[in-house]
C-alpha cells in the first residue's frame, strides 16, 4: 500500500451531515494526526479507512484502486485500528493476541514476539486480561492488532484514558513502530501538544470539513486559516483558565 | 391448525423483538419449524398419534413454550447488539465476519431464551409437579407411567424450544449488519 485518497467523501446519517467534501491524501509510512472540536467528525473519518461505514458520497481510493472493490475482511486486516477503552477478550493475554490470526486459520504465532514489540515481558502471555492495567491493556490491544500484520493503524484516541506515564509509553512505542516496521498511523487526539510530539502531518477537522491539513511543524507554528487559529488559541487558552 | 397457532405465537413473540426487521416472520418459521421437527419424531417414534386429538393438544404445549423463549431471545439479542457495540466493532476490526463478531452475542441470547426451560427441567417432580403428570395419577393411571409420559412431554418442549431459539438467533442477528459485514 503507498496511499489512501479520499475524493469528495461525504458520510450522512438519516438526516445528519457528519463529513462534508472530504479530499485528503494520506501517504504510507508516517504519523497523521487528525484534530478538532467533539463531535466534528473525526472517528466517522478513520471508520471509513476500514469500512465499519461506507461514504454515502464520494470515494476512497488505496493505491489508485476503489476501496469497495476490496475484500473487506483482508481490508480490515490490512488497516487495524484501535479504540479509546481497548476492549480485550475475556480470558488471556495470548488468547487476544492470537484471535485475528486464528481467523485466518493461522494457529502458531510467536506471542513474544509481539509481547516484545510492544514492551511488555514474555510472563504477560498466561495473565489474564482483568489482572491488567489501563497502560498495559492499551499496550495488549496494539499488540494484538499487530498480530495481524497490518499496514495502517487507525488510532482513536488512544491515550485519552491514560495516566501521563502510560501516554508517553504509548506514544514511545508507536514511533518506535512507525521506524522499526514502517507502519502508518493515524491518531485521533484531543492534546494538541501531543499532535506536536507523535504527529508527521496535522488534520483538521471542523463541523464535518476538512479545514486545513500539513505537515505538524507548520501547522501548529503558521495555520493558513482563522478557524484553525481560533481552534488553537481555544485550545491553549482553555488550558490557563 | 398447528400453523394458526404457529402464527398466533409469532405474533405475540415478536413484540419482543420489536425494531428487528422480519422478526414476525423469522420467530414464526423458528416456531413452525421446531413444532414441526419435534411432533414428526413423536409420531415417527408412536409416541404419539397422528390423530386431531393428540396433535393439537401436544402442539399447543411445545409452540406456547417456544413462544415465550423466542421472544426472551430476541429481545435479548437486540439488548446486546446495542449495548455491546463497541465489542462487536472490536472483532470486526479484528477481520471477523458479521457472525464471528456476533458469536458471543448469540450464546447469550439463546442461554436467555432456553433459561426457562432448563430451569423447570432440573427441578422437574422434585419442586415442580407439572399439570399433566398429576392429572394422569389423579386419574388413576399408574405413577411410573405418568412419569413417564411427564418426561416425554418435557423433552419434546425442551427439544421444540432448542430448535426454535437456536433457529430465531441465527435468522435475527443477520438484521444488525449490512451484507458487508457492518454493523447498521
Amino acid at each position: 500500500m503507498k496511499e489512501i485518497k479520499f475524493i469528495d467523501v461525504s458520510f450522512s446519517d438519516s438526516d445528519d451531515v457528519i463529513l462534508e467534501d472530504i479530499t485528503l491524501e494520506i501517504y504510507m509510512g508516517h504519523i497523521y494526526t487528525i484534530i478538532g472540536p467533539s463531535g466534528a467528525g473525526k472517528s466517522t473519518l478513520i471508520k471509513l479507512i476500514n469500512r465499519l461505514i461506507d461514504p454515502t458520497e464520494g470515494k476512497i481510493l488505496i493505491d489508485g484502486n476503489d476501496i469497495m472493490n476490496y475484500d473487506i475482511i483482508q481490508l480490515r486486516r490490512k488497516i487495524g485500528m484501535v479504540f479509546q477503552q481497548p476492549y480485550l477478550f475475556e480470558g488471556t493475554v495470548e488468547d487476544n493476541i492470537k484471535y485475528g490470526p486464528m481467523l485466518k486459520g493461522k494457529r502458531d504465532i510467536d506471542v513474544e514476539y509481539y509481547l516484545r514489540i510492544v514492551g511488555l515481558d514474555k510472563s504477560y502471555s498466561k495473565k489474564k486480561v482483568d489482572d491488567l492495567s489501563g497502560g498495559e491493556a492499551q499496550r495488549i490491544s496494539i499488540a494484538r492488532t499487530l498480530a495481524n500484520e497490518p499496514e495502517v493503524l487507525l488510532l482513536d484516541e488512544p491515550t485519552s484514558a491514560l495516566d501521563p506515564a502510560s501516554t508517553q509509553v504509548i506514544e514511545e512505542l508507536v514511533m518506535d513502530l512507525k521506524n522499526k516496521l514502517n507502519l502508518t498511523f493515524i491518531w485521533i487526539t484531543h492534546n494538541m501538544e501531543q499532535a506536536k510530539r507523535v504527529g508527521d502531518y496535522t488534520i483538521f477537522i471542523n463541523k464535518g470539513r476538512l479545514v486545513e491539513y500539513g505537515e505538524t511543524r507548520n501547522f501548529f507554528s503558521n495555520p493558513k486559516f482563522d478557524v484553525t487559529k481560533l481552534f488553537i488559541c481555544w485550545i491553549h487558552s482553555s488550558l490557563y483558565f | 391448525m398447528v400453523i394458526v397457532m404457529s402464527i398466533v405465537a409469532g405474533n405475540n413473540a415478536a413484540k419482543r423483538g420489536r425494531g428487528i426487521p422480519y422478526v414476525f416472520y423469522f420467530i414464526t418459521i423458528s416456531i413452525a419449524f421446531g413444532a414441526a421437527i419435534t411432533l414428526t419424531a413423536l409420531i415417527l417414534f408412536g409416541s404419539i398419534h397422528f390423530r386431531p386429538q393428540e396433535v393439537i393438544p401436544v402442539s399447543g404445549m411445545i409452540i406456547g413454550n417456544a413462544m415465550v423463549s423466542s421472544g426472551l431471545t430476541v429481545s435479548r439479542l437486540k439488548d446486546e447488539m446495542k449495548n455491546r457495540r463497541h465489542e462487536i466493532e472490536t472483532y470486526l476490526s479484528l477481520g471477523a465476519n458479521s457472525r464471528q463478531a456476533s458469536q458471543k452475542i448469540i450464546k447469550t441470547a439463546i442461554k436467555t431464551g432456553m433459561m426457562p426451560t432448563i430451569d423447570s427441567m432440573k427441578t422437574l417432580g422434585i419442586v415442580q409437579l407439572p399439570g399433566m403428570m398429576t392429572g394422569l395419577i389423579l386419574g388413576g393411571v399408574d405413577p411410573i407411567n405418568a412419569v413417564k409420559y411427564q418426561m416425554m412431554v418435557t423433552f419434546m418442549m425442551t427439544s421444540t424450544t432448542a430448535i426454535a431459539c437456536f433457529s430465531v438467533a441465527l435468522l435475527s442477528y443477520t438484521r444488525f449488519f449490512t451484507p458487508n459485514h457492518q454493523l447498521i
